[in-house]
């Protein structure tokens, strides 16, 4: 052989050798996570700073609890969970850190986030990137709307909400203001977000469909300092139900204002969570009493519908010495586990192939988890099994009063805000 | 009728409220002739300190004006000293740099220090109304309305019957003649500064208990306020009382009337109005008071 075919030789075997690592290590990859002993690493995605700080941490704890209870129990196949997390106060960190954790090979599950922004961030970046996001407790069904097969959301959609609430009116809320559901003077008071703008444009939707065309939208930037001319026209038109969409601040504002302006409210249900904070009856106090609050998941439930609960709020209790500040720690719990028993079915393999088939055969009825929905993902990755649940504050208590299976009381007919 | 009536008064309150808002920023643009857009921050740092003083000894937010007042006032002097002091002779958009840079600290060291967590003070008369026949006035509001009233006609008073009023009216109208006739403008500015920032505190107190303070709550204060500065003209203490009137007025009967997500079009459509029509708003003190530096 002469010197140029010995040269053409050796490159070829070098190529050769490289082509056989790059397929060995794609394949390694593809296949997931190689059996091992090690940790199982799942990306957690929370805001804990910036304006959504709060929830953020609350959403985390519940998360973080799940993880605790399953490592104290074996861990998933012997393997302990271990979160990698990520603080994303906005949109744009949630995609870059969501880029940073896949791209190094960290982790290739990721779940968060509370808020329906940063979740369709960090979820575009593990759908598009050869990995899975299960949201668990943002609501915009835009995150399992998109087509991607990797990604899942365990609660409700916005939607849903309101079919909740006018379950409520039809079972119960029209009853008790003293008219037929069709008959109610509905109002939609809403922060003027993507999210309090969504929950207004359903809201009449829904409302046309049950007969009720009494309904309008009234929209306030969620900056304002006063929401008087939101209430005089309220006042001057007074409303059956008022079904409202705030943040935390502006709940209590809405509630002050009520108060000082002598406006009834026959019948008041927030929804999103604003009204189910903890901070939302410590501040207002008896003029919270009467308030509806409908969430996914409410602290205060009937334990023989949402077993595990109880366990849940000692765990808490026992970790942060205190009680949940939202029920967005339930929901996080709830779904965190559900994932750890997914991850379990596949084998620890953390393959987005493998993951969805076990995800889709994961199979809880209603009634049978800590939040009282049942789980079972459609095609979409949506949780067909999620509903809401309504509390009601009353003697400075947000307790389940529906539905009547996740009751822990009977509603009562208090006129809010005039305590 | 009731309606409107209720509307008209609600709007006067909430007016007051404005003004009380906008005099240290008309102080400061008036005399120091810088842009604050730290204003809005100082509210808020006035806010949480009253929260703190209410939530560790009790202390109601009017009692804590006693103690919000000069921390605010020293911590406006600092920022006089130490951050456009040295910048004075330098361009008129370093220091609204300086002061927006000054903006985005405060804001994220409140976001550090005390979290997004909103804060609410609740006293005894947080919900008391008064009511006068179908009229519903709120007690808290009507005192932040006449604490409004007592330090814009306090400061008037000190403006006009006071050698320190005379010095700051003599720098603000010419600072070159005025350092010519002795007038120790450093120092002015620091007392500007200084009574700028502790009106600022003196907001933030009046409103704890009807509002809930927290970091980011200082941006809508300073866009408040500049409209309010703007209408009622620049460095005229009685045109932001009657600036800040008149926006609280015609926002409310705009979302009363009109629609209540167009509240925020309204007050930034005057805004455009004033600058358009008459820059120097309504009580601007003389030509070239508006151009606030910007020569």
């Amino acid at each position: 052989m002469d010197r140029r075919g010995f040269i053409k030789l050796t490159g070829l075997g070098g190529l050769g050798l490289f082509g056989i690592m790059t397929t060995s290590s794609c394949s390694k990859d593809s296949s997931g996570t190689s059996p091992s002993k090690g940790p199982i690493r799942i990306g957690a995605f929370y805001p804990m700073s910036g304006s959504f700080a709060l929830m953020g941490e609350e959403s985390w704890r519940g998360a973080n609890l799940a993880m605790k209870r399953r490592n104290e129990t074996g861990g998933i196949r012997g393997r302990k969970v271990e979160y990698v997390r990520a603080d994303i106060p906005d949109v744009s960190a949630a995609t870059s850190e969501a880029r940073r954790l896949m791209t190094n090979g960290q982790v290739r599950i990721g779940i968060g986030t509370y808020s329906s922004a940063l979740s369709l961030a960090a979820s575009e970046v593990f759908a598009r990137s050869g990995g899975s996001y299960f949201e668990l407790n943002a609501v915009t069904n835009q995150i399992t709307n998109r087509g991607y097969e990797s990604v899942y959301k365990f609660v409700v959609d916005s939607e849903q909400f309101l079919d909740t609430t006018f379950d409520f009116l039809a079972g119960w809320g029209a009853k008790a203001v003293g008219k037929p559901l069709p008959d109610l003077k509905i109002r939609v008071v809403h922060e003027d977000s993507a999210a309090g703008s969504s929950i207004g444009r359903f809201a009449t939707t829904v409302a046309n469909s049950r007969g009720v065309k009494n309904i309008a939208a009234l929209p306030y930037s969620a900056q304002l300092t006063d929401l008087t001319s939101i209430i005089l026209r309220l006042r001057a038109d007074p409303p059956d139900v008022v079904i409202a969409s705030s943040y935390a601040q502006d709940g209590v504002l809405f509630a002050r204002q009520v108060k000082e302006n002598g406006l009834k409210i026959p019948l008041f249900a927030g929804i999103g969570g604003a009204h189910g904070q903890r901070s939302f009856g410590k501040v207002l106090g008896p003029v919270a009493d009467g308030v509806f609050s409908v969430a996914n998941a409410q602290a205060l439930s009937n334990p023989k519908f949402a077993p595990g609960l109880d366990d849940f709020l000692k765990l808490y209790k026992a970790e942060y010495n205190d009680v949940p500040f939202a029920a967005e720690s339930v929901d996080h719990y709830v779904g965190a586990s559900a994932l750890f028993d997914i991850i379990d079915a596949a084998n620890g393999n953390d393959d987005p192939k493998e993951i969805r088939k076990a995800a889709l055969q994961l199979d809880i009825p209603a009634g049978g988890t800590a939040a009282g929905w049942g789980i079972k993902f459609d095609e979409r990755g949506h949780n067909t099994r999620a509903f809401a649940t309504i509390g009601q504050w009353d003697n400075g208590e947000l307790k389940a009063v529906w539905p009547r299976e996740a009751a822990l009381v009977d509603p009562k007919f208090i006129i809010p805000f005039t305590g | 009728m009731a309606l409107l009536i209720q509307t008209v008064s609600s709007g006067l309150l909430l007016g007051g409220i404005y003004a009380l808002l906008s005099i240290g920023l008309s102080l400061i643009f008036g005399v120091v002739r810088v842009i604050n857009f730290a204003q809005g921050e100082l509210v808020m740092l006035g806010g949480f300190f009253t929260y703190i003083l209410w939530e560790q000894f009790g202390l109601d937010p009017y009692i804590s004006i006693l103690a919000v007042a000069p921390a605010l006032f020293l911590i406006g002097v600092v920022i006089q000293r130490f951050l456009l002091q040295p910048l004075q002779d330098r361009s008129a958009n370093m220091k609204i740099f300086a002061t927006f840079a000054l903006f985005i600290v405060l804001q994220n060291l409140a976001l550090l220090i005390w979290g997004a967590t909103p804060r609410t003070v609740t006293t005894a008369y947080t919900s008391a109304t008064i009511v006068v026949g179908n009229i519903n006035i709120s007690v808290p509001r009507l005192l932040a309305f006449a604490v409004a009233l007592l330090f814009i006609g306090g400061l008037i008073l000190v403006m006009k019957a006071t050698s320190v009023g005379r010095a700051l009216r003599a720098v603000a109208e010419d600072r070159s003649t005025a350092e010519l006739m002795g007038v120790p403008v450093t120092r002015v500015f620091l007392i500007a500064f200084g009574t700028g920032a502790a009106l600022a505190g003196v907001a933030g107190s009046v409103m704890a208990p009807f509002t809930s303070v927290f970091p980011t709550v200082g941006t809508l204060y300073t866009l408040i306020a500049f409209i309010v500065v703007i209408l009622g003209g620049l460095g005229s203490m009685l045109g932001a009382l009657v600036g800040g009137i008149v926006l609280g007025v015609v926002e409310l009967l705009a979302g009363t009337y009109w629609d209540p997500g167009l509240q925020q079009v309204v007050l930034f459509g005057i805004f455009i109005a004033v600058l358009l029509i008459r820059p120097r708003g309504l009580f601007g003190q003389a030509q070239g008071t508006e151009e606030i530096g910007l020569r």
